[in-house]
């Protein structure tokens, strides 16, 4: 009996403790998100010249970059807004990753953010960034002739960014394409699928991919912005081998986040089962 | 025991694990990716199928704790398909230790049984050697009827094929005697699908525990844990220790609470499917049914091979 009243005692003051130094954490993070935020608000051209040295640099000593980049929004994310968002699809821009998800798991009342408010949409889920009019505005803005390079030297392109729908398009799409399959099972296709695994399995993904319409459907790169380490659903099919990192919530993202991440996935190295 | 070690505790590991068991939720399926067992093997100049085999010693040794701390189900990735690519050395010297120990777990089957162990492998098994097969399907069907500790052991296993697989189940769904289609287009969701996974009888993890620093998971359950705690530490699999282990069950504690209303949300979305699409109708019901009863027939048929 004493003794588990001990084991309750030291589990809960353990407990206490943990839930302490997060709190602590948090509020060092909103402090330092805060100093940033002035700062970056005062300091605005210099910032921008400091974020593009450090993607040259970036660059240059990274061997490899993502294709596909996903920023998964966790359920409980508070703090990830439409201009944190835009920040870091300014970041992709200039390292020059091509494409990027969102993948937001909140609700509307929960802060989801919907990116054709700030995006250009060009059809189903594919919108460009930033939009005609944002793009002039930068342009003028930053050298003030047609031509904006990236970090890499080469001209920024638009940024293709796909928004994911949490409910539609992970596991229900693969039940929608069962669905359609089921319909046509009759049909000599089908059956010829049902063969071997393999053909079904090839099948699945060339429809998955089709629906999807993203031209590099499975994720490198996957930034979870949450206080939990988790996928939220994320794309099943296609984020078997996302290498993920948690951004926890509060804390703020800057250029510096985003270079640690790009040289964290360069350094991981993928095996593909050997 | 082979399959759980008798792990000797100190008093100051005993004083945690019961502390953390008393004071907080103890997950009740905790999934792990065994990684790094090569890694150790080359750091400490070992063969690579040493490795493998001190990687399985600390399974042992993981089971141990889990059935201790009063988790019901362990999950652990074995062998991928992907793994297949491997030198063939490297797959037949896994295929050897897996024999050598589903071989030694029929033979002490009365102390699995002692402690209500039931072991059910996940995977593609007919892509085995015959001989592992047989071995596999007798544990799997010996076992059955044990219900305090769940053991997965996912071998020859990626989810891309365990997908693939339950749609495979639905498209192949035999007409019922009647001349009436086993299932109907409407029935066909999400729900349906979990219900034709292999894991089919499990609930999704509530833990994901990956060693050796990898931050992916590998084509692992990727269909199971849209609400499951990741937890990712730098330990080689062989060198875990229950220090490590203690701190993933202390990062799920802490992570639950903030997770608990998207789980909440998942489990009543998961609810509304199943109205919707009368889940619990016969006609599903019938299927599902006929579903196990041939797997089960299909364990029969390579146990007796």
């Amino acid at each position: 009996m004493m003794m588990q009243l001990l084991c309750l005692w030291i589990g809960q003051l353990l407990l206490l403790l943990v839930a302490t130094y997060e709190l602590l954490q948090l509020l060092w993070h909103r402090l330092q998100a805060f100093a940033h935020r002035s700062y970056d608000y005062w300091q605005c051209d210099r910032r921008q010249q400091n974020n593009r040295l450090l993607f040259e640099r970036t660059i240059r000593e990274l061997e490899k970059l993502p294709k596909h980049l996903v920023l998964v929004i966790g359920a409980d994310e508070r703090y990830v807004d439409a201009s944190q968002l835009q920040r870091i699809f300014g970041y992709a821009q200039l390292v020059g990753i091509p494409y990027l998800s969102v993948y937001d798991a909140r609700s509307v009342k929960n802060g989801y953010v919907d990116i054709g408010r700030f995006c250009q949409w060009s059809k189903d889920r594919l919108y460009y960034w930033p939009s005609q009019k944002q793009n002039k505005q930068q342009i003028l803005e930053q050298n003030g002739n047609n031509k904006c390079v990236n970090a890499n030297g080469r001209t920024i392109g638009e940024l293709q960014v796909f928004q994911i729908n949490a409910l539609l398009d992970g596991h229900a799409l693969i039940a929608k394409m069962c669905r359609e399959l089921y319909v046509n099972r009759g049909t000599t296709e089908v059956q010829q699928l049902l063969t071997k695994r393999e053909l079904l399995s090839d099948k699945l993904n060339e429809r998955l991919n089709q629906e999807l319409g993203i031209p590099v459907p499975e994720p490198e790169l996957g930034i979870i912005f949450s206080g939990v380490t988790c996928t939220f659903g994320l794309l099943p099919w296609h984020a078997r081998f996302t290498e993920f990192h948690t951004h926890p919530s509060g804390r703020h993202f800057d250029a510096t986040c985003f270079a640690q991440l790009l040289y964290k996935y360069a350094r991981c190295e993928q095996r593909w089962g050997k | 025991m082979s399959w759980v070690s008798d792990y000797q505790y100190t008093w100051l590991q005993k004083l945690a694990l019961n502390a953390l068991q008393i004071s907080g939720h103890i997950p009740h399926h905790i999934a792990f990716v065994m990684d790094g067992n090569r890694r150790f093997a080359r750091s400490k100049q070992l063969d690579k199928i040493e490795g493998h085999s001190r990687g399985f010693a600390k399974l042992a040794d993981v089971l141990r704790w889990c059935l201790d701390m009063g988790i019901r189900e362990v999950t652990t990735f074995a062998f991928s398909i992907e793994n297949f690519k491997r030198s063939r050395d490297e797959v037949e010297g896994l295929f050897n230790l897996a024999r050598d120990k589903f071989a030694k777990l029929l033979a002490e089957i009365e102390r699995l049984d002692e402690h209500g162990i039931r072991i059910r492998v996940l995977g593609n098994i007919e892509l085995l050697p015959a001989d592992l097969q047989r071995l596999i399907a007798s544990a799997m069907l010996r076992t059955e009827h044990n219900d305090k500790l769940f053991l997965n052991v996912a071998f020859a296993y990626t989810s891309r094929d365990e997908i693939t697989q339950a749609v495979e189940s639905v498209l192949q769904a035999e007409e019922n005697p009647d001349g009436e289609d086993a299932l109907l287009p409407t029935d066909i969701n999400e729900r349906l699908l979990e219900a034709c996974l292999y894991t089919r009888h499990s609930p999704p993890p509530d833990l994901v525990f990956r060693t050796s620093g990898e931050t992916r998971l590998s084509d692992f359950m990727m269909w199971q844990i849209k609400s499951s705690v990741l937890y990712f530490t730098q330990v080689l699999w062989p060198q875990i220790t229950i220090w490590n282990f203690m701190a993933g069950i202390i990062a799920y504690q802490r992570d639950r609470s903030r997770i608990e209303d998207f789980r909440s949300e998942q489990r009543l979305h998961s609810a509304q499917l199943a109205k919707s699409s009368d889940f619990y109708s016969l006609r599903v019901q019938k299927f599902l049914h006929k579903l196990d009863a041939n797997r089960r027939k299909l364990l029969i048929a390579l146990a007796s091979n």
